[in-house]
């Protein structure tokens, strides 16, 4: 009788990759036993509901006071009023008049104190939830996201980056994740590089010569498969796929009428594509709106940069919670750190890390809570404050993750996120 | 015999190599290395290696790879790209038997080697940080002329981990230290990860919270070396840089965060080694350049050199076991201690005696990598077969093998080994405990004197600094005096002069009262000068009080440091002692991690026999079954059969009782009928009776003929009972044979009811066994792959390493001819610009510095294309560069990139063109795997490709550059095997 295990573990891969990957690589043998037991397994882990990741960096660094804590009438708070939103009670900036309609779904953390005013630092501080370290490099937010959220055997990126401009290409952001987990930049919301095949390859010449490279890769691989040349084989059928399904980076199939909602600028379109990416089952995105560091006329600049910001972001809201998404998904709005109370003398306001807000929302935030609160000029925190590991945490257990676990790296034990910090618990339900 | 079969007989012994060592590691001297007497003629190197990793294989010949593959491999190990194709055909076609050999030696002489190690030492050392202080080149060129000189190895290491990288020549070697920033925790990590193969991170704070053979003093040991670092800005010609100067400061206390309030010291110290004892340097003279602004300081001491001059004295077997297993990791894929930078007890090597082996034949080769690496390659473990046997056996052939020995025994047996070993370790713990409690104590009275020692220092230098500035007053009032002297000097011969034409013009008034003015002035000057000389002294009693004064403090200072010194000589005893006990501890350690390993591997194969007898009972109970259900159906059939047959009987003989019912009711008809005729007759007799006159003969004619009609009637009657009777019992005898038909028919379908629960009691039972089959099953293969993994890390098949992004990229450019044309064009360029007279053209070593110019240039030239490889297959800095990935973006780049694409087309004479140009397949066939892949196609191969460029004979250079893509893109190319 023929040997079931020997071709059963093969078959066992076999299926496993197959699964989701729609390409047409690599002759299936019979199916052993073991090859239907884990069929089983993947299905279940594709009917798991994946929860997501988005998050809007506000480059630069947003002024709170313009934004999320308006202090009106105050020494420090500028010529903008602060308007009413959907949670009674809350108001925040007369900038966001959209937004401040969404607020019901959100989750607002005013005593950020980070204190760290260097833009560089500041920001690693806040996607890696860690002060960096020259002895250490740490992963960023959206790397995680990519390991603990996408399945496995999904042949889409787990991190992607929609980048205001640029190409594209690879991020160095998933430190010892390694680069399986690094962003891949969408360069002004342009689909993956290369993922379009070069004029002179037709239809015809693509299938043979891939035919004749899987051919060769099967004879080679015959009796020294392991992990490595699984992952190897696996990344040409996930290029394959990718290509397949490369419309999912194409913003202009979504209707006309949301391209409308959601504006015609740029951001707009990030927003929208934002939205198409994670109902297709992308685990994390970063958009960027650009630029913040608003030394002078920060008044002006806010009106401008905020007013522009609005009305996508309050639509992507809104859609996430009309198509039930919002309940596994998590969205945050950060900067590397907030502006100065203290309007200097080009009406600019400086780098401030001490009294800020970030907003958040979505998956197991609590809905329309604000948690934390500066004092009436916005200088300092005087309640709930919080910093850069602890909401690092939040984000994670957000969307199930624990992040007090650690990751197993090569017979390294790394922890998820910094293990002298907790979440802020009040903010999860 | 076929191949295939002669790897069987050879893996029974190949797949146990573990257990040829167990007898010997109950040997109570399980560390040959450290304990042995030198022996007088050791053997090689690799015979030794062979000899622990494949006991008991000498002469039996474990499958060697055949020899292109193995070119191949060795190439890409030592040179980092395979060989061209007139490489490979020329050693194919070379007789000489050593010419394997032969290869090593030439590769190793060769200027690829120097280039490709130039990178793997870079990869190890910078791990693709970013060139801030140090540039690329210039660091590259430190290496390269290193590995060019054929410096020892650890004399290269000295020269790094002493660096410090003032202005100059030698700058370049602090690009270690520079790069990372002068950070004092991330080189004291890196310097423990690199340089010693232990990660000491998470010992920075308390001791590692994982690994019990790490400890805070290990990591703080380290940091001793690096506390005095600094970055200093310092001036080189008009430009300013960093440098990494050093400082001469006192232990930095340390206390664990688990701990507090415990404070320790820790002297310099690497793993393995005691502590090196504090030169004894009096305060304020301890420097060759002191700091100050600008100026990068140098201790006379300096704590760095006393690092890099431990590694070159031999006494650090971390060190050079760490680079050992570097070097072994780079030429077998994996360290003999996995992952390199976590070499501790726990983490069981290959083989306990693998590592101390390997290095001391380092130590002992003086670090020559180059006859190091000679070594590894030589060995058969290198040279093995390629692919996993147990890939393509069957049930049968691995029952055969784990049938070879009684692994339940060994399960019981290794248990046994592997509890005496833990005994023993408990024992030796016992030991390191006691006399690391006396380190303590004694560290504790130590500590208190180093404080001592600082206070006494910071006096001493305290009241140097006062009498310094003092000093700074002498000089002042000697340099005031001096000047005086000079001015009444001056005054002395001016007024002398004076005095002199005065007695020759005694009238002249205004010669006279310029004298007398000169005369007050050197009157007032000599005033001066008795001032300022009582000044003086004044400044020097006070000068000779503070120097004075320093001495109470020096003296003290001293006694401090004598203090220290005997106290230190006490600690040096006992952290001797202690060192040696923590070795001996966690060689035991080691070894019992190892015996646990193979006592687990045992019990695997227990487990795979296990499964694999439960697979095959599971198989002949599902045979049995079939069996019987087989029988059962042939039953049921039987039985249907059979009640089909009655069913048709029953219905037959269901018409014949019909019939014959039928029968008996005509009989009963007719019998009814036949009376009343009767009863008719007897009524006209009984009426004629009646009749009163005497009856006429009419009437008696009449009477007679109805009596001889009763008669008649009566007959008729008797014969109708007779028959009806006769029918009557037909149908009683029908009745009766239809009872029994039914009754029949019943013990049938009893009987078909039966077999059916049998099947269905089959089928429950056919179920349970597939489902026990099956769990076997996955039980085997979850163990059998286990098992591979075991002995994959146990080297005991081929490896299969992915190419580094420079490997991989270089190997593209090479197998597609670009490099050997870029060489070509820069020789043309270099013959043209300066021809070899007839006289050059003999000289080898001219002609062989030309062809390492040449070389060289034609990478330079060819660089750019490289650094997108790194970008896309390389891992991020500062991240170790060994680990494999795979992404989707890097099969995008290989499909649609276009580079690699490209460089697959024909090109002058390169392979492609070579494909497109052969008219006979077969030849082209050979051609295209020999320079692509290493290696002689197959003949399904050859086929394949036949087929493929008989597609469009017309777009054969096209077709054959899809081919070549193909072949370059695919995992044979992209890894090592």
């Amino acid at each position: 009788m023929k040997c079931g295990y020997a071709c059963g573990s093969q078959d066992h891969l076999m299926a496993r990759r197959k699964f989701l990957s729609m390409s047409a690589t690599g002759a299936v043998g019979v199916v052993g036993g073991l090859g239907f037991l884990t069929r089983g397994q993947a299905a279940e882990q594709v009917q798991q509901k994946q929860k997501r990741i988005v998050v809007f960096n506000m480059h630069g660094g947003l002024s709170q006071l313009e934004s999320w804590d308006p202090k009106p009438g105050t020494r420090t708070g500028g010529p903008f009023r602060a308007i009413p939103t959907s949670v009674t009670g809350l108001h925040i900036s007369e900038l966001l008049p959209h937004t401040a309609k969404q607020m019901h779904h959100l989750c607002l953390f005013r005593g950020v104190n980070t204190s760290e005013d260097d833009h560089g630092k500041g920001a690693y501080m806040m996607m890696t939830g860690r002060r960096q370290s020259p002895a250490a490099d740490y992963p960023e937010i959206g790397a995680v996201a990519a390991k603990t959220l996408m399945p496995d055997d999904s042949s889409l990126p787990g991190h992607i980056r929609i980048t205001p401009s640029g190409g594209g290409g690879r991020g160095s952001d998933a430190a010892y994740l390694g680069p399986k987990y690094s962003s891949i930049q969408l360069g002004n919301g342009n689909p993956p590089q290369y993922t379009k095949r070069p004029d002179g390859i037709t239809d015809e010449v693509e299938l043979r010569r891939q035919a004749f490279r899987q051919r060769s890769d099967q004879r080679f691989l015959e009796g020294r498969r392991t992990a490595m040349t699984d992952v190897f084989t696996y990344s040409f059928e996930q290029a394959e796929s990718l290509m397949q399904q490369r419309e999912i980076f194409d913003v202009s199939k979504e209707p006309a009428h949301d391209i409308e909602r959601y504006g015609s600028h740029d951001f707009g379109r990030h927003c929208l594509l934002a939205r198409r990416l994670i109902e297709r089952g992308i685990s994390f995105v970063q958009l960027s709106h650009s630029n913040y560091d608003t030394h002078n006329e920060n008044f002006d600049f806010h009106f401008e940069q905020v007013g522009e910001f609005d009305r996508p972001f309050a639509t992507f809201i809104a859609d996430l919670a009309d198509r039930g998404l919002l309940d596994s998904t998590l969205v945050v709005v950060l900067s590397e750190f907030g502006r100065t109370p203290n309007i200097n003398l080009y009406l600019g306001r400086d780098h401030w890390s001490r009294a800020w807000s970030v907003l958040a929302g979505g998956a197991k935030l609590a809905r329309g809570a604000v948690i934390g609160a500066t004092n009436p000029e916005g200088t300092e925190v005087i309640d709930g404050q919080v910093d850069h590991a602890q909401l690092f945490h939040t984000y994670l257990q957000a969307v199930g993750v624990d992040s007090t676990a650690s990751f197993q790296i090569d017979g390294r034990e790394l922890p998820v996120a910094d293990p002298a910090a907790e979440p802020v618990w009040k903010a999860i339900v | 015999m076929n191949r295939q079969n002669r790897l069987w007989l050879i893996v029974p012994a190949v797949c146990f190599l573990g257990f040829g060592s167990l007898a010997e590691g109950q040997a109570p001297e399980a560390n040959p290395a450290a304990t042995s007497p030198a022996p007088v003629a050791e053997p090689p190197l690799h015979q030794r290696i062979d000899a622990l990793l494949l006991p008991g294989q000498e002469g039996l010949g474990i499958a060697e790879v055949a020899p292109a593959p193995l070119i191949r491999r060795l190439y890409l190990d030592l040179i980092g790209v395979p060989p061209t194709l007139a490489q490979l055909q020329n050693y194919l076609a070379d007789p000489a038997p050593e010419k394997y050999s032969n290869l090593v030696s030439q590769l190793l002489k060769s200027p690829e080697f120097v280039e490709h190690w130039v990178k793997q030492l870079d990869l190890m050392l910078m791990e693709r940080r970013a060139n801030s202080h140090v540039p690329q080149e210039a660091w590259e060129d430190f290496l390269r002329s290193s590995l060019a000189s054929g410096q020892p190895f650890h004399q290269l290491c000295a020269s790094i981990l002493a660096a410090d990288g003032r202005p100059g020549p030698a700058r370049p070697s602090a690009r270690f230290y520079l790069d990372r920033a002068g950070d004092p925790n991330l080189i004291t990590r890196d310097v423990g990860r690199i340089f010693f193969g232990r990660d000491l991170q998470c010992a920075q704070c308390h001791d590692h919270p994982l690994i019990d053979s790490y400890y805070q003093s290990d990591f703080q040991g380290i940091a001793a070396f690096f506390s005095g670092g600094y970055m200093v800005e310092v001036a080189d010609g008009d430009k300013k840089v960093q440098v990494y100067g050093e400082k001469s400061i006192a232990e930095s206390p340390f206390e664990s965060v688990f701990h507090k309030g415990e404070s320790h010291r820790s002297l310099p110290r690497i793993p393995g080694l005691p502590e090196i004892a504090p030169p004894s340097a009096e305060p304020g003279s301890d420097y060759e350049i002191a700091p100050a602004e600008g100026v990068a300081a140098k201790p006379k001491h300096s704590r760095r050199k006393q690092l890099a001059d431990l590694t070159t004295s031999g006494a650090a077997t971390a060190f050079s076991q760490n680079w050992a297993n570097r070097f072994w990791s780079l030429i077998f894929g994996r360290g003999v201690i996995h992952p390199v930078d976590l070499i501790h007890a726990e983490n069981d090597p290959v083989h306990p005696d693998l590592l101390p082996i390997l290095g001391k034949a380092l130590a002992d080769s003086q670090f020559d990598l180059r006859s190091f690496l000679r070594e590894l390659v030589m060995t058969r473990v290198y040279r093995s077969g390629q692919s996993d046997p147990w890939d393509r056996t069957d049930t049968a052939v691995l029952k055969q093998i784990v049938s070879q020995m009684d692994w339940k025994k060994r399960v019981t047996d290794s248990k046994a080994i592997w509890e005496q070993a833990k005994v023993e370790g408990d024992a030796l713990a016992e030991q390191f405990e006691n006399t690391k409690s006396e380190l303590a104590a004694i560290e504790k009275e130590r500590t208190a004197l180093l404080t001592a020692l600082d206070q006494a220092k910071a006096a001493t230098l305290a009241a140097i600094d006062a009498a310094n500035k003092v000093g700074v007053e002498v000089a002042a009032s000697q340099k005031a005096l001096a000047d005086e002297q000079a001015k009444q000097a001056k005054l002395q011969a001016a007024s002398t002069a004076s005095a002199e034409v005065k007695t020759l013009l005694p009238q002249d008034a205004e010669v006279a009262k310029a004298a007398e003015t000169l005369q007050q002035r050197l009157d007032a000057s000599n005033a001066a000068i008795t001032t300022l000389q009582n000044a003086l002294q004044e400044k020097q009693k006070a000068h000779a009080t503070a120097l004075a004064a320093v001495e109470p403090p020096k003296m003290n200072w001293k006694v401090a440091d004598q203090n220290v010194a005997a106290k230190q000589l006490q600690y040096a005893q006992i952290d001797q002692r202690t060192t040696l006990a923590r070795e001996t501890y966690e060689r035991a350690l080691m070894r019992a991690a190892s015996l646990k390993k193979q006592m687990q591997l045992a019990e695997k194969m227990v487990v795979l026999g296990d499964s694999l007898q439960s697979i095959g009972a599971s198989e002949a109970a599902l045979a049995g079954y079939m069996t019987s259900r087989q029988q059962l159906a042939t039953m049921m059939e039987g039985v249907n059969t059979a009640l089909t047959g009655i069913d048709q009987q029953i219905a037959q003989t269901a018409k014949e009782k019909e019939q014959a019912d039928e029968q008996v009711r005509v009989y009963g008809q007719r019998m009814t009928e036949s009376l009343g005729k009767k009863k008719l007759l007897v009524d006209a007799v009984d009426s004629l009776a009646k009749v009163p006159e005497s009856p006429s003969d009419v009437l008696k004619a009449a009477q007679q003929e109805l009596t001889q009609r009763i008669q008649q009637a009566d007959a008729q009657m008797s014969e109708l009972t007779k028959q009806s009777q006769v029918a009557q019992e037909a149908a009683v005898a029908v009745q009766g044979r239809l009872a029994d038909m039914q009754k029949n028919r019943v013990v049938q379908v009893e009987s078909l009811s039966k077999i059916k629960m049998q099947q269905q009691e089959l089928d429950a039972n056919v179920a349970k066994v597939e489902q026990q089959r099956l769990a076997s099953v996955g039980l085997s293969g979850r163990t059998l792959e286990e098992i591979r993994e075991q002995r994959r890390q146990r080297f005991e098949y081929s490896k299969l390493v992915a190419l580094s992004p420079e490997q991989f990229a270089w190997s593209l450019l090479s197998v597609t001819g670009f490099v050997e044309r870029q060489v070509a064009a820069r020789v043309a360029d270099l013959d043209k610009n300066s021809p070899l007279t007839e006289e050059q053209k003999k000289d080898e070593a001219l002609l062989n510095q030309r062809r390492i110019q040449t070389y060289l240039q034609a990478r330079k030239e060819l660089q750019g294309n490289v650094n997108v490889f790194v970008s896309l297959y390389g891992a991020g800095p500062g991240q170790p560069q060994g680990d494999f990935f795979a992404t989707a973006d890097q099969a995008l780049f290989a499909n649609n990139g276009g580079v690699i694409y490209s460089w697959a087309g024909a090109n002058s004479d390169n392979v492609t063109a070579k494909l497109a140009n052969t008219q006979d397949i077969a030849e082209g066939a050979k051609i295209l795997y020999l320079a692509v892949l290493g290696r002689e196609p197959t003949a399904i191969e050859i086929e394949e490709l036949s087929q493929y460029l008989n597609q469009a004979p017309d777009k054969r250079a096209a077709l054959a550059q899809e081919v070549v893509w193909s072949l370059l893109t695919s995992a044979e190319f992209r890894f090592n095997h």
